[in-house]
């Protein structure tokens, strides 16, 4: 997803005419989302089956409300008995900010792809090398997906450190 | 706020607030979550707009980590995927590391890129905090994951409570490490070893192991086996 992306991006900044930047371009800022979306729904479809099924929009506050509070009742539970404080406090840390990157990560790409496919009328613009859609550009989505794995490692490792499922 | 996003002709906005100018309370400098979950319910109720708040990194620090993500593909392409950064409240920064494939045999860091994360922010005048390398799930199982494994198992012999985390894809080091776990759950009362040599958890690990309703419960795990048992 994220090649064909790629591959989107570079068309689009190539292409002359306006008009044909923008319908690669915006193809593009889809296919990024994707790849971002779908390491997420993986990781969600392992931690629990039932919140794979989750819609797009309800993905971030499903995370920062219902994952993010799984973990932390855990890591109550657990601090002093089967980890230490400071394991806990390090992994809490390390919750945080995955979390919190991830759904606004999520929370932003959707936005930009659902204009990207369903508002014509904004137009994804050349700037410099990249194209730029409601001041979004693709160098910035193309590393979504990177990001993206990156969160939802270290969310993986902390619930299977805890042994939540 | 740094962003706006809107959807033409949809009643939705997601407004991007940088990170650092939310505080335990609002000021002049910063703004609170409550003050914007406050904003949000008041354009609802005016305009009939979803907003969604949505906290983002400091500009600065996506170019001081593109920064480094440049340095780091330049010098150790071969070890290092990606860098990330995130600035803590004291002025220190983490880094998260993740290695790439090849690089991943080893998650510890070389000296020399240790090195490298170091001068690259003295250079720009802050500190480093803690580096985590993010790469293979860590191979060795947690005490969560032994406590839970043996609830599934109970009652049952550290030899075959190892077969079963090997069986998971846990790599462990031996079955001396494996009972000196089991010594440590003992002695903080969770576990109970029987004079078989066989091991039960006692009610506070019963309380302790994560457990519910859902399919990949501990409960509904140690059903499972407890079937599996009586039919072989």
């Amino acid at each position: 997803m994220k090649r064909v992306g790629d591959h989107l991006a570079t068309e689009a900044t190539a292409r002359g005419a306006p008009d044909e930047g923008d319908l690669f371009g915006r193809s593009a800022f889809n296919r990024y989302y994707y790849a971002s979306y779908l390491e997420t729904r993986n990781l969600l479809a392992e931690l629990d089956t039932a919140w794979a099924r989750t819609p797009h929009r309800n993905i971030p506050p499903l995370l920062s409300t219902t994952v993010k509070g799984a973990v932390q009742a855990q890591l109550r539970r657990q601090t002093g008995k089967l980890i230490s404080r400071h394991e806990a406090k390090a992994m809490a840390a390390e919750l945080n900010v995955a979390i919190q990157d991830l759904a606004s990560l999520l929370s932003i790409a959707y936005l930009i792809r659902c204009v990207a496919d369903y508002e014509p009328a904004v137009k994804a613009q050349k700037v410099g090398a990249t194209m730029e859609l409601q001041n979004h550009t693709l160098h910035e989505a193309s590393g979504w997906p990177k990001r993206a794995s990156v969160h939802t490692k270290t969310i993986r490792k902390i619930w299977r450190t805890l042994a939540i499922s | 706020m740094t962003d706006v996003l809107w959807r033409p002709n949809q009643p939705q906005i997601v407004v991007s607030v940088p990170e650092t100018l939310i505080g335990r309370k609002a000021s002049r400098e910063t703004t609170s979550h409550r003050q914007l979950a406050i904003l949000r319910n008041q354009i609802k109720q005016q305009l009939q707009l979803d907003v969604e708040f949505v906290l983002i990194r400091d500009p600065l620090q996506q170019h001081i980590e593109a920064g480094l993500n440049a340095l780091l593909q330049t010098r150790f392409a071969d070890q290092v995927g990606a860098a990330y950064l995130s600035a803590q409240s004291d002025g220190t920064y983490d880094i998260w590391i993740e290695k790439t494939a090849e690089g991943v045999g080893d998650l510890a860091l070389s000296p020399l890129i240790s090195e490298a994360l170091a001068e690259y922010l003295k250079l720009i005048g802050a500190r480093i905090g803690v580096v985590r390398v993010i790469g293979a799930q860590t191979k060795a199982p947690s005490v969560p994951v032994i406590l839970r494994a043996a609830k599934r198992l109970a009652p049952v012999e550290a030899g075959d409570l190892l077969e079963s985390l090997v069986e998971l894809g846990f790599i462990v080091p031996s079955t001396s490490w494996l009972e000196s776990k089991l010594d440590t759950l003992r002695r903080r009362n969770l576990l109970i070893r029987l004079r078989t040599g066989r091991y039960v958890l006692s009610e506070s690990g019963l309380s302790i192991v994560p457990h519910g309703r859902a399919r990949h419960s501990s409960d509904v795990e140690r059903a499972l086996a407890l079937g599996r048992a009586r039919w072989q």
